[in-house]
């Protein structure tokens, strides 16, 4: 049979020109070995019994089963196609040994071509169409995973975030996508619900509300909270909507959705089932498989994680919440053990200046000092939690700024002993706010200015002003602070630790209240500082451009 | 004779508090924890002055405040509130208190304010 192998050869010419053939991986040559059996036995087969048309719509269904198969192996199309011309080169090679070609007349020889070539071209065509249509398939699965994951991490707020995944699911990979969770009460919550048409959304929310779900239910979420378990419904028949549905009101209704398929996947929290996720089809017609189920399952554990760090997060500000009202009423509740003592004190203080008794009197003034310093750590507490809950209260009236920062300096002169506070120039201007707080920081700034240079023996505090602002800078010649410490020094409840000095007492609020104080008064305050040389804090107010600054 | 000063606070400490401040000082302390004993008292006695506590268990020192100024027998008495809350200052003097001590105390502030409205204590 002289014609036969250039017949061949053209043919396996043209595929590869065509689709540009590779050799296909070694590992899958003996599968695809078994495919050119079962497709000689097929050839065999439809030339002795049944023909051209019922062989095509064999090969046809073979193609798509391969193309899936491919797909889900990883080949490339140019390696499935590979194992197709090396099918018709088996095929004729397997006719060739078994004498059938070279008793073949002329004739013969072409109908017995004509008739491999409809075959394989049919099973190569269905096969890469499947293949495509599949790949492009999978490929939306992992658009929508990579889509959802990306949302997922975006905010802290699940209920956003679920809301956004349900619509992105829809229509491309469900024409129904539902989020159930069951909430504080043990209620099952419908989180977010999609559908491409808005007024089914509408009408999902309300079925929602008018029915309550049979938690005791054998299928659906309920089963899905109590075994944590996916279910799969490739295909949803029509008895099952007649088993399931509890009316028939609702039978009606579920005949008239048309539900095709469905999956529903588990939601954790602390590997608790806590809701679900269910996808379903109607009109897309769209057949749910184990690939789609891996998805589903991919996309719950990942909306998981989100949901359980979107609840540590809210956790972790309630604790704070707790905190900052427990600050708030425990500094509450201290000032009035505070106010007695302090009382008493006052009282048997008096009493020993009657009677002569020096030491006692001594003793006495110490400790009322000392009640008075735990009153400024309790106001501070206090102060704190005032600006976190937003509650901090300032009086907006005309002052004297000069006047404001000298009278907090003669003041804090009288309790420091070692250092003198030197005040060098003046504004003369008025600024809009609240003297007692603006005094406040200068307090803080100037005691802290002291206690950080112990070694010192002045603080110079000085008075500058432009066409804007009021500055006043707190210049200390202490031991300073690294650069570290500067960028966060004016963070609540930041403290400088040091190992090799621990003798600086303080709650680490001081700065923190002074910053927010400046801050609501639309100026700024900031440090400069050197290790060894000391530190400058300096603070800056907006002047009042309304009255009094005028001349 | 001695001024008398009613003290109202729901603290025990405090009204201990005062009671010593007050009598080592020669005034005629009183001490009231609440409305009623407030009310009771006042109807009995005339107080030269009333020092009244703003927080008082469940009730509103202002609004006691408020009743005694609107009463013929007490209007003339004069009220000074204390709060551990500076900013309560300008509130309860709105509200008719006369003046206003801020806890804790400084003794010497409390014996200038209390002569203030009442005169020599002799």
């Amino acid at each position: 049979m002289e014609n036969a192998d250039p017949i061949q050869k053209e043919a396996t010419n043209q595929h590869k020109k065509y689709l540009g053939a590779k050799s296909l991986r070694v590992q899958y040559i003996a599968k695809y070995q078994d495919h050119h059996i079962k497709a000689v036995e097929a050839i065999g087969h439809h030339l002795v019994n049944d023909g051209t048309t019922s062989g095509a719509d064999f090969f046809s269904k073979f193609g798509e089963e391969i193309g899936k198969e491919a797909v889900q192996d990883g080949l490339s199309i140019e390696e499935a196609i590979d194992g197709t011309i090396y099918l018709k080169q088996a095929i004729w090679d397997k006719l060739n040994r078994a004498g059938l070609i070279d008793e073949l007349t002329v004739q013969e020889y072409h109908i017995l071509n004509q008739m491999l070539g409809t075959f394989i071209d049919t099973f190569a065509s269905k096969l890469a169409y499947t293949y495509h249509k599949q790949r492009l398939y999978i490929e939306g699965n992992l658009n929508y995973l990579a889509e959802a994951s990306k949302i997922l991490s975006s905010s802290l707020d699940y209920q956003t975030t679920l809301n956004t995944i349900a619509s992105l699911a829809v229509p491309q990979i469900a024409d129904w996508c539902a989020i159930d969770i069951v909430d504080g009460r043990g209620e099952l919550q419908h989180v977010a619900v999609a559908h491409k048409d808005p007024k089914k959304v509408k009408w999902a929310k309300e079925m929602q509300k008018k029915q309550r779900t049979d938690m005791n239910s054998p299928t659906g979420v309920p089963n899905i909270l109590r075994t944590g378990q996916s279910e799969l419904y490739s295909l949803i028949t029509d008895e099952m909507l007649v088993s399931l549905s509890r009316s028939k009101k609702e039978l009606q209704l579920a005949r008239k959705l048309g539900f095709t398929s469905a999956m529903l996947v588990p939601l954790f929290s602390q590997k608790k089932p806590i809701g679900a996720i269910s996808f379903v089809t109607t009109e897309t017609r769209r057949h749910y498989n184990q690939a789609d189920l891996l998805m589903a399952e991919e996309l719950a554990t990942r909306a998981s994680v989100a949901i359980e760090n979107a609840r540590l997060y809210k956790g972790s500000q309630d604790a704070i919440t707790v905190r900052d009202e427990f600050i708030s009423v425990a500094s509450h509740e201290l000032k009035t053990p505070v106010t007695s003592v302090k009382m008493f004190t006052q009282v048997l203080k008096k009493h020993s200046e009657q009677i002569g008794d020096i030491k006692a009197v001594n003793h006495l003034t110490k400790m009322d000092k000392q009640l008075n310093k735990l009153t400024e750590l309790i106001y501070d507490l206090l102060n704190v939690s005032k600006i976190q809950a937003g509650k901090m209260e300032f009086r907006q009236e005309l002052f004297d700024f000069d006047t404001a920062v000298r009278e907090v300096i003669d003041v804090l002169q009288q309790s420091v002993e070692k250092h003198k506070l030197i005040i060098e120039g003046k504004t003369g201007k008025k600024v809009y706010g609240d003297a007692e707080r603006i005094g406040q920081v200068v307090n803080n700034l100037v005691s802290n200015a002291v206690k950080y240079s112990p070694k010192a023996i002045k603080v110079e505090i000085r008075l500058s002003t432009n066409k804007q602002c009021v500055q006043v800078s707190i210049q200390d010649f202490g031991i300073g602070m690294s650069k570290e410490h500067l960028e966060r020094i004016f963070e609540r409840f930041y403290r400088i630790y040091d190992t090799t000095d621990k003798t600086f007492p303080g709650l680490g609020i001081g700065l923190y209240i002074s910053s927010e104080i400046v801050k609501r008064h639309g100026g700024k305050l900031w440090v400069e500082s050197e290790i060894g040389k000391g530190s400058t804090f300096s603070f800056s107010l907006p002047i009042d451009k309304r009255k009094g600054n005028k001349k | 004779m001695p001024k008398k000063i009613l003290v109202v606070d729901d603290d025990e400490g405090i009204l201990q508090g005062f009671q010593a401040m007050l009598e080592s000082f020669g005034y005629d302390a009183a001490i009231c924890s609440n409305a009623d004993c407030l009310f009771s008292f006042v109807s009995k006695h005339y107080p030269d002055l009333i020092l009244l506590d703003v927080l008082l268990s469940g009730e509103d020192g202002r609004d006691l405040c408020r009743k005694l100024k609107a009463e013929e027998k007490t209007r003339h008495i004069p009220v000074v509130m204390m709060s551990a809350a500076p900013e309560m200052e300008t509130s309860v003097k709105e509200a008719c208190a006369d003046g206003f001590l801020k806890k804790p105390f400084e003794m010497d502030e409390v014996l200038e304010t209390i002569s203030r409205f009442t005169g020599n204590n002799d």
